[in-house]
């Protein structure tokens, strides 16, 4: 009897066990996703259908079905053109073939077969969590690959010059249209978000003959502006000269005609004057004349009529 | 413990492993092959529950069937011009056939040394008829990199669908480049073109400044020159009416004009140098003579 009951509580601690023991499996099927989260869930594998978007959520636990959150809000942020690719790295450092591929990761040929080392950033997100983990298995090597790809095309197919300097944007656009274009293809389920060039340089073994080419566009643009900078001086300058010449010439016009004015109004006061009493008037004039120049003159008196016609200068004092 | 209770879990044992190795998830990025003593008999693609004959009499073996990627060596290859280039591919492929591929290459890395070895004779066959400028070029026209990984896309898909299996979804070139060997001499290329580049800009520059220079010179003489033209205009402007304005008023009596013109050049010109010879037949000794009382 002893035993009995000793079995049954055994017993009743085995169902209790049992009991809790679902209870826990049981409870062990609620799941969060948070807020910058979207959950997938696989029933014995198969996905389901649609993500499942933030929030308290019920499953049937292990082994029936699996969770998988993913942070599908989080932009992350793939690096090309440096040598950081893990696979590519590793067969390489196992082969003799290294020594070959130096600064391989990070050169590009552009169209005209000069190398640059380039550098770009792509940043995406997930846009659909499902395709995300079911379409391709390293989602991230894969776009590096078409990224690079990109890449390559584009720098490809421009001059060195324009790839380091007016067409860079061109090279972002066009790259994150492309990339966007293959991913979307194969359903990848990521989309680009945007693409930023890191670095874009000449190697450096020729870094000064791209400076020099650099330095001689300053030299040009100097030059320029210089002889701009003369002709900014020179011209003001020139106008200021022509408009003094200009003044000078207004000045000496109006200058002779008032003397000429002056020296006509002199003869017409005169003149009137004269011809009231000439003969008075020109004595006068003329003995005050010969009284201001005769004082400081040599002065010889010849009598004699030939002797007079002798004489070097003839002056007209005699022509009344 | 009763001998029934014994029995009671020595059968559910044998019941749970029964049920545990016939039944079998397959994910939805799996392609599971049901082989019976290794041989297959199944493929199933459909993921979720499956059920098989319990072990040992059948197993499974799972295949990924997403796209995986993979990156071959470098590799060179000599151009229709003579020209070595360094190429990188990358490869998209996914298991299409798994009981070929399960018969063929069995493994990722077997896959991936056949993918490897297809990829690089294809390009190289394609290669080896195409200029580099083919590949990279400045003109787009030139430029058939498309059409020539298209066509080794699918030569290369052909052949590794037919004989292992494999499904290659792209194959992309990545990388163009050229062998370090030969790099001294594109870095030389390079430097001389960017000298030249260099004079151009200078030469340019300097063109371009001497223009300006020139026609400020060109301006500046206009200006000059203008100014004098109009200056010389104006003075003669009023030399002409300077003498308008004389001839007019002397022209009311020239011959008092010249006798008083002449004793203003008197004036002026005799000096104290000047020696004069008088008369006594002047009138001013006359004057002196009669007195002016005449």
């Amino acid at each position: 009897m002893a035993q009995a009951s000793q079995f049954s509580n055994v017993k009743r601690t085995f169902r209790l066990l049992a009991v809790l023991g679902v209870a826990l499996w049981v409870i062990s099927g609620i799941y969060v996703v948070n807020a910058d989260q979207k959950a997938v869930v696989r029933v014995f594998g198969k996905v389901s259908p649609r993500a499942i978007e933030s929030g308290i959520h019920y499953r049937v636990p292990y082994p029936v079905s699996a969770v998988m959150k993913l942070n599908a809000n989080e932009i992350k942020t793939l690096v090309v053109g440096v040598s950081a690719s893990p696979s590519g790295q590793d067969t390489l450092s196992e082969d003799n073939l290294v020594s070959l591929y130096s600064d391989w990761q990070s050169e590009f040929l552009t169209g005209d077969e000069n190398i640059l080392h380039s550098k770009v950033t792509v940043q995406w997100s997930i846009s659909d969590p499902i395709a995300y983990l079911t379409v391709m298995q390293r989602p991230e090597e894969t776009m590096r690959g078409m990224a690079e790809e990109t890449l390559m095309k584009q720098l490809g197919s421009m001059h060195v010059d324009d790839a380091l300097t007016s067409r860079k944007l061109e090279i972002i656009a066009n790259m994150r249209e492309l990339l966007g274009q293959r991913l979307d293809a194969l359903g990848a389920g990521i989309v680009v978000v945007a693409v930023s060039v890191g670095d874009m340089a000449p190697p450096r073994t020729v870094a000064a003959a791209f400076k020099d080419v650099a330095s001689a566009r300053g030299d040009a643009n100097r030059v320029v502006h210089e002889a701009e900078g003369d002709r900014y001086e020179r011209i003001p300058r020139a106008r200021g000269r022509a408009q003094k010449r200009k003044s000078k010439a207004e000045a000496y016009k109006e200058k002779v005609i008032n003397e000429a004015r002056g020296d006509a109004d002199r003869f017409s006061l005169l003149l009137s004057e004269y011809k009231k009493n000439p003969s008075i008037t020109w004595r006068r004039l003329y003995l005050e004349t010969m009284e201001e120049i005769l004082p400081r003159m040599k002065k010889y008196t010849i009598a004699d009529d030939a002797a007079q016609k002798a004489t070097t200068i003839t002056l007209f004092l005699n022509d009344q | 413990m009763s001998r029934f209770a014994i029995r009671f879990l020595i059968v559910a044992a044998i019941l749970v492993a029964v049920v545990g190795t016939s039944l079998f998830a397959v994910d939805e990025t799996q392609i599971a092959v049901v082989t019976k003593f290794g041989r297959p008999i199944k493929v199933i693609q459909e993921p979720g529950l499956h059920v098989k004959l319990p072990s040992p009499f059948a197993s499974v073996l799972r295949f990924d069937k997403r796209i995986m990627v993979y990156e071959p060596l470098p590799s060179e290859f000599l151009t229709e011009d003579k020209k070595n280039i360094l190429t990188q591919t990358f490869a998209c492929w996914r298991i299409r056939d798994v009981q070929k591929f399960l018969e063929t290459v069995k493994t990722r890395e077997g896959a991936e040394l056949r993918i490897g070895d297809t990829i690089r004779s294809e390009l190289g066959s394609s290669l080896g008829m195409m200029p580099l400028t083919a590949l990279v070029s400045t003109n787009p026209e030139l430029v058939k990199l498309d059409e020539i990984m298209g066509r080794v896309t699918a030569n290369s898909a052909e052949k590794t669908l037919r004989n292992y299996g494999i499904e290659l979804v792209s194959v992309s070139l990545k990388r163009i480049n050229f062998p370090d060997q030969n790099k001294a001499s594109v870095y030389e290329r390079m430097r001389s073109e960017r000298a030249r580049i260099a004079k151009k800009y200078r030469a340019e520059g300097n063109e371009q400044a001497a223009m300006i220079t020139a026609e400020t010179d060109k301006e500046v003489s206009r200006i000059l020159s203008e100014a004098y033209r109009t200056a010389e205009k104006v003075k003669g402007e009023g030399d002409a009416e300077a003498a308008k304005i004389y001839a007019e008023a002397y022209n009311r009596d020239p011959q008092f004009y010249k006798k008083l013109r002449t004793l203003e050049a008197y004036r002026k010109f005799l000096d104290e140098k000047t020696t004069v010879v008088l008369s006594t037949d002047s009138e001013l000794l006359q004057f002196l003579a009669e007195g002016i009382g005449q």
